[in-house]
């Protein structure tokens, strides 16, 4: 049990933390609220509550278009990587065919290599395919990595599904198609699901890959898109401010939809009994 | 409706381990067969084996007149109940006990009459919509029986049903075990470690040590014919007191420690022992086969009590004595924490006596007991087979 000091000291701390964190955010959505100013260099705090920033970042700043390629490009990558991923994992988990612990520790090795380092082999074998400033560019890299951790993820997923299961499956007449999708599939959907969170999350957020891929502004994700127009409206608080909320929009919404099954997911090998 | 037929089926693990060695046997149409051994024994895999979970390495599996050693397990219409249930945690009940008939694309209205009825059998109507999460342990092992005689099987496997369940609950399921056994009426194989479920629900019983038959006979016959010193020591609760002897020269006197006992009562019933005269051998004694005794002149074992064990109806009394006691090397799995038969866990070395509940004595009292002789097992201290 903890005394009446130490509950008291540990909620000042957990206050002062949350002010910490939770300022930023307040200042850059209120700022984001404030009237679109072209000459509005400070921050403002509860001045106003209006759309024109948003609308001006939408539609002026070049967000709508952003918007569409990153989620034409996440949606591929989320898609394409728990399709690839979920079969890789079950043959790696399971029907281990020969040469299946080899795949599974390139894998690993695939997700496991900072992006720095692989941005610049990508950069040369995309510009000899004649892919570069193409979705293509934004999406292979990314669904490869993606498809790395997707292996690993569901990997263990798979091993944490007790044998009895599969087992009993079989022996009442179930084949190994029927085993995949009415026992194990059903099994390893929380673990999909965080799964497909944590890639949304990766691949709206890709910053580095997309910067060095794609040049041209006519197919720019959000995360460039806002540092493009960072450096154009570096003095119009309040459009910057709309742009941020924007770009971080569909990854909190992400986020709170699947929180449950997120946390349910990061936390199921060590609940498994 | 069929039997099993075990023609020296043997399991070899690719390192080596011969986990089941040359077994023949036979369950016939409707018998509960018990599979029963230390852990590693090989009972498991021989229960896997049947149900083509396991390849089987040599030797031959029949299901009724069909050979089906290499056959796929859908293709050897085995049900089987497995000791943690498997059930299936996204289904529900219904779905459960449905399941194999799903899969045979059974007509939704026939599966759902089985359904109900299994269901009804096994007292589990009302909860048929909810999930294995929400049951009791007792509930869920109803649900694998249930899933198990929807189907109606030609062969039923149960491997250690009853282990994960408290005491009280092991001995009511045990019943409603054999209920529906009786009711479905097909060739069953039991797995379980533990005895006392051995003898109370097999037709007959085949004790596995060491991937190797010991022996397969009715309840009854084990207990009373042990065929050696491995089923001697496993079958029975407390186990056989098993001691060292010497039969004198002229075959006369059985010499168990200091106490000297006639041998003339035991050939009797062990013409056998007369060829051991003058060697050791191997005595058994069920504890209640002793009685305490007043008389010193007659023939008995003297000891003192060190321990009692009152369970109401009886005394379970421990007493030490200066003759040597033979613990059976069982073969037990190093990584187990499953029963072991009391030869091996218990540290005494004396003798246990089970005598009436007023009988007077207690720890620290000097005692005689007197042998039934005519119920005394004589065993070769080497290859460990009871003499006849």
């Amino acid at each position: 049990m903890l005394s009446r000091t130490e509950r008291t000291l540990s909620s000042i701390i957990l206050l002062v933390v949350a002010i910490i964190t939770l300022y930023p955010i307040v200042v850059l959505v209120t700022t984001a609220f404030d009237r679109v100013n072209a000459n509005n260099s400070s921050i403002s705090f509860f001045k106003s509550l209006s759309f024109s920033s948003f609308k001006y970042a939408w539609t002026q700043g070049g967000f709508s278009q952003y918007t569409i390629h990153t989620a034409i490009m996440t949606v591929s990558v989320v898609v394409g990587s728990i399709i690839v991923a979920v079969l890789a994992a079950y043959a790696v988990a399971l029907l281990k065919p020969y040469g299946s612990r080899i795949l599974f520790y390139v894998a690993i090795i695939g997700f496991m290599l900072p992006v720095e380092v692989l941005v610049t082999p990508w950069f040369y074998e995309l510009r000899s395919l004649g892919w570069l400033n193409t979705y293509w560019a934004l999406i292979i890299p990314q669904l490869a990595q993606s498809v790395a951790f997707g292996i690993f993820w569901m990997n263990s997923a798979f091993l944490a599904v007790p044998k009895e299961l599969t087992e009993a499956a079989v022996i009442d007449g179930a084949s190994r198609a029927d085993v995949f999708r009415l026992v194990l599939l059903p099994n390893v959907t929380p673990a999909i699901k965080t799964m497909g969170a944590l890639v949304f999350l990766w691949t709206w957020n890709a910053f580095l890959l997309p910067l060095v891929l794609v040049s041209s502004p006519s197919l720019f994700v959000v995360t460039e898109g806002l540092s493009n127009f960072q450096g154009a409206h570096f003095n119009n608080y309040g459009a910057l401010a709309a742009g941020a909320v924007l770009a971080a929009l569909p990854v909190v919404i992400v986020y709170l939809a699947s929180q449950r099954s997120f946390i349910r997911g990061m936390f199921a090998g060590s609940t498994v009994g | 409706m069929s039997s099993i037929t075990l023609q020296h089926a043997t399991k070899v693990y690719p390192n080596g381990f011969k986990a089941v060695d040359d077994i023949n046997l036979e369950i016939s149409d409707g018998e509960l067969m018990v599979l029963v051994g230390p852990s590693g024994c090989g009972k498991t895999t021989l229960m896997r084996m049947i149900a083509g979970l396991e390849t089987v390495s040599d030797g031959k599996i029949l299901i009724g007149e069909r050979d089906v050693t290499t056959a796929a397990p859908k293709e050897r219409d085995v049900a089987m109940v497995f000791q943690n249930y498997a059930l299936y945690p996204h289904m529900t009940i219904g779905q459960n006990i449905g399941f194999p008939l799903r899969l045979r694309r059974v007509p939704k209205q026939e599966s759902s009459g089985k359904i109900a009825t299994a269901a009804r059998i096994l007292g589990l109507a009302s909860v048929i919509q909810r999930r294995p999460g929400q049951l009791s342990g007792g509930q869920r092992q109803r649900v694998a029986m249930g899933r198990a005689i929807v189907r109606e099987p030609s062969v039923f496997l149960m491997d250690e049903p009853l282990s994960n369940l408290d005491a009280k609950l092991r001995v009511e399921m045990r019943t409603e075990i054999l209920r529906i056994q009786r009711r479905v009426n097909v060739a069953t194989v039991y797995v379980t470690h533990d005895q006392t479920e051995a003898m109370t629900m097999g037709d007959r019983v085949a004790v596995l040590d060491a991937g190797r038959l010991q022996q397969c006979d009715s309840p009854q016959t084990l207990y009373e014919e042990p065929a050696n010193l491995i089923v001697a020591a496993f079958i029975g609760s407390p186990s056989m007191n098993l001691f060292e002897a010497q039969l004198s020269a002229d075959a006369r006197t059985l010499q168990v420690g200091s106490s000297a006992l006639p041998a003339a009562a035991v050939m009797e019933h062990v013409p056998g022992l007369k060829a051991y005269a003058g060697r050791t051998i191997v005595i058994g004694l069920r504890p209640e086969d002793m009685a305490l005794s007043t008389d010193e002149s007659a023939p008995g074992i003297t000891g003192v009590v060190d321990l009692i064990e009152a369970l109401g109806s009886e005394l379970l009394v421990h007493f030490g004595s200066d003759a040597k006691r033979v613990r059976p090397a069982v073969a037990i799995s190093a990584d187990s924490d499953e029963y072991l038969p009391e030869a091996e866990v218990s540290d005494r070395d004396g003798w246990v006596a089970r005598l009436g509940a007023r009988t007077q004595v207690k720890p620290g009292d000097t005692v005689r007991l007197t042998p039934d002789l005519s119920r005394m097992h004589c065993f070769d201290p080497e290859s460990g087979d009871a003499l006849r």
